[in-house]
């Protein structure tokens, strides 16, 4: 199966039409589906009726990046005349009325929006499962998660039943599941792509942190999509223009990458380990000049522990005042000396602005010591998640061993917090497969607002340098 | 890096210096690496000497890059400067992508109508015809069709604005698209 930009300029070149594309695609769908309930809203009629239009334009001559390309959308996104609910009972009936920006901005680049695909309960979790919805499975064992919360993005363009998603992502949403699913996705720098429409009741605050970005099945694809998505929302258009700079380099000897295979707060599986080291082999082969990240970069705790201040706050968005109390409660039973990540994003839900605003200058502390790093650097390669692919079963556990530490479950963003914490881009590409057959993938962190140097890196490194 | 060739008429202007400096840490800010004509003021003396020497300079520098950005904005006439067009078909030939950008907003034939003919132009079984007798073409494109086609073929854009009076000559948003439109270029076909 073709890639969306295989697709794109096969459909431009006349070898197919946009509607024998989407047919061949609603077949696969048609066969798949059911058993993986990725897809979860479906909007084929009006996407037959994007891809006939899209034909005659492609006959009148026109020609756009994405022009005729069926793709789908994460649940979370709104979708005029769709439900978006997140996964939620409680909004299971709301129904947008205007398309999300990065939405709306994939039409405009021609695309074919044939349906949504499930989330995590709220976004929250990589179990891959709602009341709404149900579970999602993983394309190669249906005994496996996809990962949350962009699961069924992930797992619709791994199963090759969409060319195209939008992921979102605060705390590894696009990440972990891309791979767990061994395809490419890409978290833009904070506040390229606009999050309006991808909010709960309406709310126009953007949320912080979290940052949607492109899920697909190669690295130019994510280019392809992230142009098309990126830059202000109208309100900012008046005075602000993107000026997003090209690829750093256009060759894997050229890069000067660093390497970061261990978190100091969490275990990481050695096999997701080995991914890391794998790409850090196959880059210094290519010519790259590969070195250690520890000393170079910025203290991972302190970005972790300022990640999961700034994460505890934004996740109280909507928090009731009995909410507030019962979690103070809480927090006053924990010891003080616990500095476990649980009990960090504990004290994080019900921080005060003034602890808020503290949290707040260290991340800019932070994003200016990686402007630091990335003068001489231009990426860091470490692990999108501390697991691979886990069972069904696994997923659903408050609790997680890894490399025979039992662990809380959550503390699985501490990998998210790498990037997250300055608002940085991550590439994930997949790297190779585990001996159990699973996808192995790595996050390649980039330079503030460069997000096309770390998905040119992705590419080259999977073309082989 | 991608090396840009950047073509213009900009070496005639009063401020030639100035705005070819300017449009170069544009280029750099893109992430290119700017190269432009007479960069280096050690030229023969005679003056078919110093013609010679920098048409070859600039065709070495032009097999150098790795394509080009023309500013194709109408120069002392109603088409672009004919340096500029030569080094558009140069870089063509050679299979290089290539951009254009005017701060025109008009098409060829509104400004031959216009600025040539001074409104004496009127359809003839289909054509437009000049009081001289001569046809004016109308393909609803910046410049001759040749310029539009060949930068179209290849995957480049001509750009300019959508409406509204001509931009001036150091208005270099034009510019500015054009480098966004390569750099998108690039990207997508890694």
């Amino acid at each position: 199966m073709l890639d969306a930009t295989g697709l794109a300029e096969a459909i431009a070149a006349g070898a197919i039409s946009a509607s024998d594309a989407l047919e061949r695609l609603c077949g696969e769908i048609a066969a798949r589906n059911s058993a993986l309930n990725a897809i979860v809203v479906s909007d084929i009629d009006r996407a037959r009726m994007a891809a006939a239009a899209a034909d005659r334009r492609l006959r009148a001559g026109e020609r756009l990046p994405l022009l005729g390309v069926p793709i789908t959308i994460k649940e979370s996104f709104d979708v005029a005349g769709l439900p978006t609910n997140w996964g939620l009972a409680a909004y299971r009936d709301a129904i947008a009325r205007t398309d999300a920006v990065a939405v709306a901005r994939l039409r405009q680049a021609g695309a074919v929006v044939v349906g949504k695909t499930n989330v995590s309960e709220g976004l929250a979790g990589w179990h891959a499962t709602n009341p709404v919805y149900g579970r999602t499975h993983h394309p190669l064992n249906a005994d496996w998660t996809p990962g949350g919360s962009s699961s069924g993005a992930a797992a619709a363009v791994a199963a090759g039943l969409s060319y195209l998603d939008i992921g979102s992502d605060l705390g590894g949403s696009i990440r972990g599941p891309s791979h767990f699913c061994g395809i490419f996705g890409h978290m833009a720098t904070h506040g390229l792509i606009p999050l309006r429409g991808h909010v709960l009741d309406g709310r126009l605050a953007p949320l912080d942190i979290s940052s949607p970005g492109p899920m697909a099945r190669s690295a130019r694809d994510l280019a392809r999509a992230l142009l098309a998505m990126a830059g202000p929302d109208a309100n900012e258009a008046a005075g602000y223009r993107l000026a997003l700079r090209q690829a750093r380099h256009d060759a894997c000897k050229d890069f000067r990458v660093l390497v970061l295979d261990a978190h100091p707060m969490v275990p990481t599986d050695p096999s997701v380990r080995g991914a890391v080291t794998e790409l850090a082999g196959r880059l210094a082969n290519a010519g790259a000049k590969v070195e250690r990240a520890e000393r170079i970069i910025p203290d991972i705790r302190k970005l972790t522990e300022t990640y999961i201040a700034l994460l505890g706050t934004a996740l109280s968005i909507g928090q009731t005042e009995a909410e507030a109390a019962r979690l103070r409660e809480r927090v006053s039973d924990l010891a003080s000396d616990d500095d476990t990540i649980a009990a960090q994003r504990l004290r994080a839900a019900t921080m005060s602005h003034a602890a808020w605003v503290r949290a707040n200058e260290t991340r800019f502390e932070l994003r200016w010591a990686w402007q630091r790093v990335f003068e001489n650097h231009d990426a860091v390669i470490c692990p999108p998640c501390i697991v691979p692919a886990l069972a069904h079963a696994e997923a659903a556990g408050a609790t997680l061993t890894v490399n025979g530490q039992t662990i809380d479950a959550e503390d699985n963003i501490a990998w998210a917090a790498v990037a997250s914490c300055c608002g940085l881009p991550a590439t994930t590409m997949p790297v190779t497969i585990s001996g159990e057959g699973k996808p192995l993938g790595v996050q390649i962190i980039g330079p503030y607002l460069e997000d096309l140097t770390p998905i040119a890196l992705a590419r080259l490194a999977g073309d082989g340098g | 890096m991608s090396k840009v060739y950047l073509a213009g008429p900009e070496v005639f202007f009063a401020n030639g210096n100035e705005l070819i400096e300017q449009k170069k840490d544009i280029a750099r800010h893109y992430g290119f690496t700017p190269v432009a004509s007479v960069e280096e003021d050690d030229f023969p003396s005679g003056k078919f000497e110093s013609g010679m020497f920098i048409s070859t300079l600039n065709e070495r520098l032009m097999k150098s890059a790795d394509f080009i950005i023309a500013n194709l904005t109408p120069f002392r006439g109603i088409s672009a400067d004919v340096g500029t067009v030569f080094e558009l078909g140069f870089m063509c030939a050679l299979g290089r992508p290539v951009f254009g950008y005017s701060n025109d907003p008009r098409d060829y034939d509104e400004r031959a109508a216009n600025d040539y003919y001074v409104g004496a132009i009127k359809p003839v079984d289909g054509l437009l015809r000049a009081p001289d007798g001569q046809m004016v073409e109308d393909h609803e494109m910046a410049d001759n069709l040749m310029i539009d086609g060949g930068i179209i073929a290849r995957g480049g854009q001509v750009i300019r604005p959508n409406a509204g009076a001509r931009l001036a000559n150091d208005d270099t948003s034009m510019f500015e698209s054009c480098l966004a439109a390569a750099r998108d270029y690039f990207a997508m076909r890694a």
